[in-house]
């Protein structure tokens, strides 16, 4: 097995001068950059592994089905040279000669009605690229990938953390499989030969610029388009607010500026609300709250100012805050107390504060406040108070 | 929660947080002298009600108190971390009656204008008090 090593192959600049020899680039937003390295597995570089699994365009038939079927047996059957390849989404994909995409529907349609196989969502799309990178022989695809993972995953922080964010039971911890999974899945599609303003698209860079809309296009498949939609403008209306007029909008200036009713936009935010609830962090706050309280984790037919428990609950809680705030941890000068994180978390959760509002509160960058706030959750929740 | 005070810097904000004290009923006198007695104590920081009214079969009073100016907060000036501590030293206190951050009531809401009316004095509070316990 050939060993894998990343980083910028010196061999290639005299080969071709004009793509490598020189690091910097202009970005699209017109600033000067670097160049994605082109990756290198053992002795060969990317282009040289995917040579061997040219760039074609072909039309793809892509499907859904209640149960996994055998795309091997399908493809033997079919009269017209097809290819498949899995994605881990685990739907059916086949791609066939350009031209030939609808006939060969036509064909899998059959195919499968002659085999009792329930087809869904059967479509077509014409003239995609396409490689047969399975035909990459002695594993040397798998290495690249794994090397463009490799070289990707320390320099994507800010996408794995709204990957984290956006969706409910993905960890830290997962998220070095699912860009695996996420390269592996858009391989087949990249178009070495696509030539640019800094020159030929190298794998790394073509794979970081599918990264960049991974958060999005996951959270849209796990909760639908219309809802992320929503959350995105909305999020969007009041950046822009908050840009123009320093402050959040009203009701009625954010419908104005979704181009909606306010009765439409409250129904859009208590939906976005229960996606958004499920990490967000005001769930920490339990018990009695205001009337107008935006919590979602409470029903209707609950009522919390009932609970007996629930004063004991928030007394804890507050207990757990003002240990950490008065923790040995946050000392600065002679007294242990912090009253920036004091303010920072109370802020936040009870003044129901977003992070920019609070850093413009408390007059400070909102790093500086969102690690404030941090470090009083990290230190309650090991307490084990949440 | 937040308003402007006249300073050396000219006006400058002010962080404040609010405090839920919720005795139940049947110990409502003795916590309106605790909550009086310990608010008289507290020298190191601006202490107000800023509402007084009941949730269940608890009497809630809602107290802020004045951290400091956000340029204190931020820089961590002594007098804001004498006010943390106090909120920390009310906090201990207070315990019997389950206190926890809450945030400030309405200003057009009855629990605060209850508490605006309701002066730092013992039999003030307590009466206030005693009569929501009456009605709850």
């Amino acid at each position: 097995m050939p060993s894998v090593a990343i980083g910028t192959d010196t061999d290639l600049e005299s080969r071709e001068p004009m793509e490598i020899g020189d690091d910097s680039i202009i970005t699209a937003t017109h600033r000067v950059g670097r160049r994605i390295p082109d990756m290198v597995v053992g002795d060969l570089t990317e282009r040289e592994i995917l040579a061997m699994a040219p760039a074609m365009v072909c039309d793809r038939i892509h499907w859904s089905t209640l149960e996994p079927m055998s795309l091997t047996a399908l493809i033997a059957d079919l009269p017209l040279k097809a290819r498949t390849r899995a994605w881990s989404d685990g739907q059916s994909r086949i791609w066939v000669d350009e031209g030939q995409g609808q006939q060969a529907r036509e064909l899998i349609r059959q195919w499968c009605e002659d085999h009792g196989v329930e087809v869904m969502n059967m479509r077509v799309e014409a003239s995609v690229p396409f490689r047969d990178v399975d035909s990459i022989p002695d594993g040397l695809f798998g290495q690249l990938l794994l090397a463009t993972t490799d070289w990707l995953y320390p320099r994507t922080y800010a996408i794995r953390r709204k990957l984290v964010a956006d969706l409910e039971l993905i960890d830290d911890d997962d998220t070095r499989s699912m860009m695996y999974l996420f390269v592996s899945d858009h391989a087949d599609r990249f178009d070495s030969d696509r030539i640019g303003r800094n020159g030929t698209l190298n794998f790394a860079s073509f794979m970081l610029g599918k990264l960049r809309k991974w958060p999005q296009d996951a959270a849209r498949a796990a909760w639908g388009r219309t809802l992320i939609d929503d959350h995105m403008h909305m999020n969007q209306a009041i950046d822009d607010s908050m840009a123009t007029l320093h402050r959040r909008p009203t009701e009625s200036e954010l419908a104005d500026r979704m181009k909606t009713s306010v009765s439409d936009l409250r129904k859009r935010e208590i939906a976005v609300a229960e996606v958004a609830g499920m990490r967000n962090y005001d769930s920490i706050i339990s018990g009695v709250m205001g009337e107008d309280s935006g919590g979602v984790d409470a029903a209707d037919s609950v009522d919390v100012a009932d609970d007996g428990t629930s004063f004991q609950l928030d007394a804890m809680l507050t207990k757990a805050i003002m240990e950490s705030v008065m923790s040995p941890v946050s000392t600065r000068g002679t007294s242990p107390a912090d009253p920036m994180a004091l303010a920072a978390v109370y802020l936040s959760f009870w003044g129901e504060l977003s992070r920019q509002e609070l850093a413009a509160e408390l007059d400070v960058l909102p790093k500086t406040a969102a690690a404030a706030v941090q470090r009083v959750i990290t230190q309650v929740g090991a307490a084990g108070v949440l | 929660m937040r308003e402007w005070v006249e300073g050396t810097a000219g006006l400058q904000r002010v962080v404040e947080v609010g405090l839920r004290v919720a005795p139940t009923l049947a110990c409502v006198p003795m916590a309106a002298a605790t909550i009086s007695e310990v608010i008289a104590s507290s020298n190191e920081a601006p202490v107000r009600i800023v509402g007084v009214g009941n949730e269940g079969n608890r009497i809630v009073v809602t107290l802020a108190v004045t951290v400091g100016t956000t340029s204190d907060v931020t820089s961590g000036a002594p007098v804001a971390r004498l006010a943390v501590g106090m909120v920390a030293r009310l906090i201990e206190e207070l315990s019997a009656y389950d206190p926890a951050f809450t945030a400030l009531p309405d200003p057009d809401s009855v629990d605060a204008m209850i508490g605006s009316r309701v002066e730092q004095e013992p039999q003030t509070l307590a009466r206030a008090m005693c009569v929501l316990a009456g009605h709850a």
